[in-house]
């Protein structure tokens, strides 16, 4: 009876996958024509997507709590932390791109997002300096002087593409710069309470995925685990499916 | 440069041609195949060092570069994979015939012979997020020749009897180790995003068939553990090569390309 539900959610999670599959290939081609390009925005997506997360707490919830099955749950959990990251995110973050004058004298304290509103940082920035390599005729590398101006902190760091600068819960990212006058930069700026546990998602998906398949695959502890037990059933005359430990003993050997 | 050109056309027609003779011979069951095949490898790394020393960086930037990298993982991971057992020698020709593969095109397409690297690829997720996706694409590509060669071989039934089951399980062991090297690579990817460009997914179009291609073979491993659920994953197994495809080399054909993050020329 267990393994017939175990069956069923595993074709579950069979058919959510695929579905989600199915979905992201039709978006992937027919966004521009059906959806005006706002289909990743949209909240259709969230049914697929609500369909596989409730698929995913299912198999979590009903697989029997072993430490023996902690990458199961490393990485079955990890999608569900950058899906609830990602959520955090879109319900509690804040994020604005906006364009600034490399100008010492200038400080501002809120910029205006596309919709028209005002985003307030709660401190003001300024850029100090613009500075912009060049190997040849190509940009190797373009850097910006960001000074922070809080209460009783006064400091300037130096951001780069790749290397964005943290301050009091904001994140500034170097997106790009004025390619005539070189007179302002471009702007990225997120205040993301889902940023960690995203990333953390992503750190449980990659180590229960390199454990689940590592430990599984020929020669991994539990490919010899299962020979053992195999030999151990036959010797004691339980019946074992021939195949499955003939399998099971070549991959051991390996 | 236009020494360097024929150098480099040398350099990928020699270790095609090695690596095309060492699939020929371990079918014939030759023991000059591991010659070849070391052969062809060094010829191979041969490139990758001249790209190397030309571009002052780790050559996996432009298609040209990336494509001489792939080449170069299949013989070391299949090394890793059949090692010194004699049991699973039959598996080096779908390591050797799919490794001339990429050089094939690397002999028809613009070398590109000097390369900046533009800002947003100078990052230390740049060499292991490509990597990690190089190794898990020559495993993929090995699997999906192993299921074509076991279709053709097994007829239409695709039955999971005797030869079919040696490669259904070859099939299995080899996408179980491609597997982790993609989730690598998304996962990676996804990070470095986040350092760049501030966000972890932008619903770019490479992301998107990249995460496609994860899903199809995520599809292939809980579809083999449902009962009677194997030609069905064997079919996913099929889904999530062409999708591998489309993120790898079609992508630039898909609509919303124009606005791709990963669009770097």
């Amino acid at each position: 009876m267990g393994s017939i539900k175990k069956q069923g959610r595993m074709s579950a999670a069979c058919w959510s996958m695929a579905v989600l599959a199915g979905v992201l290939i039709g978006a992937s081609l027919l966004n521009d024509l059906l959806f005006g390009g706002k289909f990743y925005t949209s909240p259709v997506l969230l049914l697929p997507a609500l369909f596989f997360a409730g698929c995913l707490l299912w198999c979590m919830a009903r697989e029997k709590p072993s430490m023996r099955k902690l990458e199961f749950y490393l990485c079955h959990g990890g999608v569900l932390l950058v899906l609830i990251g990602a959520l955090m995110g879109w319900g509690f973050g804040q994020n604005v791109n906006f364009h600034i004058p490399v100008d010492p004298t200038a400080a501002y304290g809120e910029v205006q997002t596309s919709s028209g509103g005002l985003i307030s940082f709660g401190f003001d920035i300024s850029v100090q300096s613009f500075e912009l390599e060049r190997t040849g005729s190509a940009v190797s590398q373009y850097r910006a002087e960001l000074r922070l101006i809080g209460d009783g902190t006064d400091e300037v760091r130096t951001m780069k593409v790749n290397a964005p600068v943290d301050f009091e819960g904001w994140r500034f990212y170097l997106m790009d710069y004025d390619r005539d006058g070189e007179s302002y930069v471009f702007l990225h700026a997120k205040k993301d309470p889902g940023n960690r546990i995203f990333a953390a998602g992503l750190w449980c998906v990659i180590l229960g995925t390199m454990a689940m398949c590592l430990r599984i695959a020929p020669g991994g502890v539990r490919s010899r685990q299962a020979v053992k037990t195999c030999e151990v059933h036959e010797a004691h005359g339980v019946q074992t499916t021939a195949r499955d430990c003939a399998g099971e003993r070549r991959d051991g050997k390996r | 440069m236009r020494e360097l050109e024929w150098l480099a056309a040398g350099l990928s027609l020699a270790a095609l041609s090695c690596y095309a003779a060492a699939g020929v011979l371990y079918i014939k069951k030759k023991k000059e195949a591991g010659g070849a095949a070391l052969l062809g490898w060094l010829f191979n790394l041969g490139i990758f060092v001249k790209n190397s020393v030309l571009n002052g960086y780790a050559p996996f930037a432009s298609m040209y570069q990336v494509l001489g990298v792939l080449a170069l993982c299949f013989l070391p991971i299949g090394l890793l994979l059949i090692g010194r057992r004699e049991t699973d020698r039959w598996l080096w020709p779908f390591f050797c015939f799919p490794a001339a593969v990429p050089l094939v095109g690397t002999l028809f397409m613009d070398k590109q012979l000097k390369w900046a690297l533009v800002p947003a690829l100078q990052s230390a997720w740049f060499v292991p997020h490509v990597l990690s996706y190089m190794l898990s694409y020559c495993l993929a590509a090995v699997a999906f020749v192993l299921t074509a060669v076991s279709v053709i071989k097994g007829g239409k039934s695709g039955d999971l009897h005797g030869e079919n089951i040696r490669y259904e399980d070859a099939i299995y062991r080899i996408l179980q180790i491609s597997f982790p090297f993609m989730t690598i690579g998304l996962c990676f990817g996804a990070l470095w995003a986040d350092q760049v460009w501030g966000n972890f997914w932008q619903w770019d179009v490479k992301e998107i068939w990249s995460l496609i291609t994860a899903l199809c073979y995520l599809c292939y491993f809980h579809w083999r553990r449902v009962p009677g659920g194997r030609r069905t994953a064997r079919v996913w197994s099929v889904l999530g090569f062409a999708s591998l495809i489309v993120t790898f080399l079609c992508v630039n054909l898909l609509p919303g390309v124009e606005e791709s993050f990963h669009l770097y020329a």
